[in-house]
């Protein structure tokens, strides 16, 4: 059984302050209804968009996430239909066709050995949103809140590459935490992030499956499409296109029966917006202040800073802890040692701080605290606990490292301790284990917290040489 | 005269398009007044394909920076014909 | 009929000196409006109240010694697609009623800043589409000079309220010739400036794409400073051009001026045609030289025009669905689809419903690049043959309308109707400004003299119009 999959995601611009083309909040959730309107997006007779210039910004910053090409000049079309909810009888929009051009065109995601095409990024406004009272089917009439006519969407449509409901799914998951990643999108928000789905079977009638409200819901329409398509297989069913509804309570797909070319959207140049151009220099003044997604800066790191790729990526999830690591390896460059104290088992308490007052300096004093210790300022234990005092209580490492005493290298008293503890645990197999080795340079350390562990080594290994019995 | 240029199912489906009903004597009256009007139109027929779209304003269009300006429910919803609470009331969909 | 009386400057001076009472000069002219405007119906909204308040505050500012506007006590009257806040904007339909816009448009804005005195609003061709002030839905605008006549459209109630005396200045707005048709037919001044030099904001639209604002006015100078005033860069409309440095404008003398060949062709009326040879030969009595240029893509402007302005047309007017403001019909629990073809379909007027129908036509699937695409071709074909002929010529002349104005009532087809437009939505497929020149009678019925200019050169166009008005007014 061969499958396809195309997908259609709108995804809310949520970190934008306005709507798309009037200056009305874009706060719109828990909002009364109706209060963040204006004659603009309410679609009141002589009012014209003005287009928010940091949507484009946005819609850029995701093109170039996706590996696309960003246009040189972009238009506005209007897409023609009517609805309740849509206050001027059209949709701003944009279009691939007919001489129309979206902001970012013909990129792709990879995932694992897979490359997902993306066909077009564009920009348009989201309608208002209906209620009823008591159920859709029962209600007279219908209400609406304007509130969210006007905010702004970016529409993402990939090409049918996708050959299961599970890598729709990743997909969906991978661009969530980018556009997160990007700044231009709170994907977590309810209604913020929306798809539709494509999908034919062994080359039949390709279906649309509209209204999917949740990514979790995709997975499930998906599965219940191809299941649905494949016993058609035989039958002459199979090669109509339609576009069917996915109904969430009964888990199924509904045809919604639309008489034939019954949508007809009748695109045409927006007249009210001038073509954007999208000069070189502004495209790149928008990269660089777009921030690294995660898998890039991962990159970055194994290749510039020598860490491993579990460490890179632990370490690029997260942006707070991604600054502390390279604001920290500018001053002490030695990147896995950084990395480790960063993400070590003090990485809760690290989180912390960084969203308190000692963030600031934390860069500053980690990298002191690491110089100690490649000094022989302190052991590794000392700073352990060192680094939780600074972490809570917002000190130098320097002011701290007095409350843990100075570093013990006299080698008759770590001698004493050593002979301890080999008389207490064997010597046999430290000789030839290296991790048996290591396991008595701890007990050391253990009775002497103090003691250097370069003396520790040095006098462990003199006593486990063959024919020294003191 | 010559063949109509639309049918008079096409008028019916405009009238779907644009939400207009179009009584049965309508439809037949209109069919020959599109009719003429159309045909009229196919003198842009001549103009080549080749001949490039020229923009209509020479002036980029001024992008608005992301700042809030106070909405104004007031000079909206005074003017709504029927409502329910803040709420517009609007035809069933269902 | 009010052809003369002092310019618009000369009165301003008198207001701001204290000479005159504008409370009083402006509450005694409402006081005979609605005798004037019984017969000719321009208004469909008269302000009184707001208007005499707006003069008595103008007064108190002139005791006060202050500093007045440029337009200070001036009378003007707005087209009714245009939004004043507070006042109704109908578009003269039926879809409109009951509507009224809180807030101001840019032009309007901008006239009340210099002083000027909203008198109302004025009688329209439904949405703008027509060329006769008869298609509204509140009765037809006559002409004051000939009642059994059309004051011509689509701002008809503007012209003739400028034409009758009721009003010193009106705005209106040209889409395919709206404001030159009525100025030509009601022999005033009209003018339709470039593309993107006045802004659209709080203007109801037919077609984006191809309107303007435009000025109506008794003299040259005074459409100058009506312009003026106007003009300028708005930032609530994105297709606003950004101010320019003004040029020079040609002198008189030696001033290059063409008659389009194809104005003075086929379907011109034999009297039209020979007035606006006279005004011709008066600019060339002027200094000017006058010679004959043809464009031969004006073939395809009157449909290119059409077709682009119902396509703008179809999607612009599907916000009036009923729900958010004008009319409401008592829909019962129609589903959504029956509730809104049941209020467009009994609340809009035949010419607008067939405009509709159209411009959802030649969008629609299979027939888009036939049509719509086809007409952009055309419209860009025009305008390289414009700016071919602006590189040689300072004006381009013709008659603003082939005919007299039609009798009220008078049947016509859409199509014959539709060609009346001819000579006019060439300067709005293209951009460029235009005005219309009162250049005689002819019949005992006005004719109109158009003038063409390259964009934004609307100077020139009043430098010719004021110098042609000197000698023949």
């Amino acid at each position: 059984m061969s499958v396809k999959i195309g997908l259609e995601i709108h995804c809310q611009l949520t970190t934008l302050r306005t709507k798309l083309f009037c200056p009305c909040s874009s706060d719109y959730r828990d909002k009364e209804p109706n209060q963040l309107v204006c004659p603009v997006c309410f679609g009141v007779p002589g009012t014209l968009p003005v287009l928010n210039a940091r949507a484009v910004e946005y819609a850029i910053r995701i093109g170039a996430a996706l590996n696309c090409k960003t246009a040189s000049e972009t238009s506005f079309y209007r897409k023609n239909y009517f609805y309740p909810d849509l206050p001027k009888g059209f949709q701003i929009s944009q279009y691939d066709k007919a001489g129309g051009m979206p902001i970012a065109y013909d990129g792709y995601v990879q995932l694992e050995r897979k490359k997902f095409r993306v066909r077009r990024i564009q920009l348009e406004e989201d309608p208002g949103k209906l209620t009823y009272e008591g159920t859709i089917e029962k209600s007279s009439y219908s209400l609406v809140d304007y509130n969210r006519a006007g905010i702004a969407l970016v529409e993402i449509v990939t090409e049918p590459d996708f050959e299961s409901a599970k890598e729709a799914k990743v997909f969906l998951e991978k661009l969530r935490s980018t556009v997160e990643a990007l700044g231009v999108s709170d994907g977590e928000l309810e209604g913020a992030m929306r798809c539709d789905a494509n999908v034919s079977v062994d080359e039949g009638g390709r279906v649309e499956i509209k209204n999917i409200s949740s990514f979790k819901e995709v997975e499930k329409a998906l599965n219940y499409e191809i299941l649905r398509q494949s016993t058609f297989t035989k039958s002459s069913d199979n090669h109509v296109n339609e576009t069917r509804h996915w109904d969430e309570r009964r888990s199924i797909t509904i045809s919604l029966r639309l008489k034939e070319g019954e949508q007809d959207y009748r695109y045409f140049p927006e007249p009210d917006l001038p073509a954007v151009v999208l000069s070189e220099e502004f495209v790149e003044r928008v990269r660089v202040e777009t921030p690294e997604v995660p898998e890039a800066r991962a990159n970055r790191y194994v290749r510039d800073y020598s860490l491993t790729a579990q460490v890179a990526m632990e370490l690029s999830r997260n942006a707070a802890l991604s600054r502390l690591f390279e604001e920290t390896v500018a001053i002490h460059r030695n990147g896995p040692d950084v990395a480790n104290w960063i993400t070590g088992e003090s990485r809760a308490e690290v989180q912390k701080t960084l969203m308190g007052p000692g963030r600031e300096t934390l860069p500053r004093r980690l990298a002191e605290l690491l110089a100690m210790i490649s000094q022989g300022k302190m052991t590794r234990v000392q700073a352990k606990e060192v680094f939780r005092g600074m972490l809570a209580k917002g000190e130098s490492a320097s002011s701290l490292a007095g409350q843990v005493g100075g570093v013990v290298t006299d080698e008759v008293v770590i001698g004493e301790i050593v002979g301890r503890v080999l008389r207490e645990s064997g010597a046999e197999e430290a000789r030839t284990n290296p991790k048996a080795f290591n396991y008595l340079v701890g007990q050391v350390l253990r009775a002497e917290r103090r003691a250097d562990p370069r003396v520790v080594a040095k006098l462990l290994r003199q006593k486990l040489e063959p024919g020294d019995n003191s | 005269m010559t063949k109509p240029k639309i049918t008079v199912e096409q008028v019916r489906r405009l009238g779907d398009l644009a939400k207009l009903s179009i009584s049965a004597t309508d439809e037949e009256r209109l069919m020959g007044e599109l009719s003429s009007i159309l045909e009229y139109f196919e003198v842009v027929d001549k103009v080549s394909d080749d001949t490039r779209i020229d923009r209509q304003t020479e002036d980029p269009g001024d992008l608005r920076p992301d700042e809030v300006a106070p909405s104004s429910p007031d000079r909206v919803m005074n003017g709504v014909p029927q409502r329910k609470g803040n709420l517009v009331k609007a035809p069933r969909v269902f | 009929m009010a052809r003369l009386g002092p310019s618009v400057r000369e009165a301003v001076l008198r207001v701001g000196a204290g000479e005159l009472s504008c409370e009083e000069h402006v509450a005694s002219r409402l006081e005979r409006m609605p005798r004037m405007d019984r017969d000719v119906h321009a208004f469909l909204h008269v302000a009184g109240e707001q208007a005499v308040l707006a003069a008595r505050e103008l007064d108190q500012k002139v005791k006060r010694g202050e500093k007045v506007g440029r337009l200070a006590g001036i009378m003007i009257a707005i087209k009714d697609n245009i939004c004043v806040d507070g006042m109704p904007a109908t578009c003269a339909s039926k879809i409109l009623e009951g509507f009224q816009p809180r807030y101001d448009a840019t032009v309007v804005e901008r006239v009340r800043r210099e002083g000027a005195i909203i008198v109302g609003k004025t009688n329209m061709d439904e949405f703008a589409m027509g060329n006769t002030t008869t298609t509204g839905a509140f009765g037809p605008t006559r002409n004051p000079w000939n009642l059994e006549r059309v004051a011509g459209g689509s701002s008809g109630g503007s012209a003739a309220a400028v034409a009758g005396g009721m009003t010193t200045l009106a705005l209106g707005t040209d889409t395919g010739g709206s404001v030159r048709c009525p100025a030509s037919y009601c022999s005033i001044f009209g003018l339709k400036p470039t593309y993107g030099a006045v802004s659209r904001f709080g203007v109801i639209p037919y077609a984006n794409s191809l309107e303007q604002v435009g000025a109506f006015a008794r003299h040259a100078d005074d459409l100058r400073l009506l312009f003026e005033v106007i003009s300028g860069h708005d930032r609530r409309d994105s297709t606003s051009a950004r101010e320019r440095g003004t040029v020079e404008p040609p002198a008189m003398k030696g001033l290059k001026v063409a008659r389009i060949r194809e104005f003075f062709g086929e379907g011109i009326n034999e009297r039209v045609r020979e007035r606006v040879l006279d005004a011709s030969s008066k600019l060339e009595e002027l200094g000017a030289t006058v010679e004959e240029v043809s464009i031969s893509s004006l073939g395809y402007a009157l449909a290119a025009y059409y077709i682009v302005a119902m396509a703008e047309a179809s999607s612009n007017l599907s916000r009036y669905d009923g729900v958010r403001y004008g009319a409401s019909l008592e829909k019962g629990s129609a589903d959504w689809n029956a509730a809104f073809a049941k209020t467009r379909t009994d609340c809009f007027g035949a010419e607008v419903k067939r405009r509709i129908l159209l411009g959802t036509f030649v969008l629609s699937a299979g027939y888009y690049e036939a049509y719509y695409l086809k007409a952009q071709r055309a419209r860009s074909l025009l305008r390289s043959a414009f700016s071919r002929a602006f590189k040689k010529y300072d004006l381009l002349l013709g008659p603003t309308m082939p005919t007299l104005p039609p009798k009220v009532g008078e049947r016509m087809t859409p199509l014959e109707d539709y060609l009346a437009d001819v000579n006019t939505v060439p300067a709005n497929l293209t951009g460029v400004p235009s005005v219309s020149v009162p250049a005689g009678f002819a019949d005992g019925l006005p004719v109109g003299m158009q003038l063409m200019a390259t964009h934004f050169a609307e100077e020139t166009l009043f430098r010719v119009a004021g110098a042609y008005e000197e000698v023949t007014a």
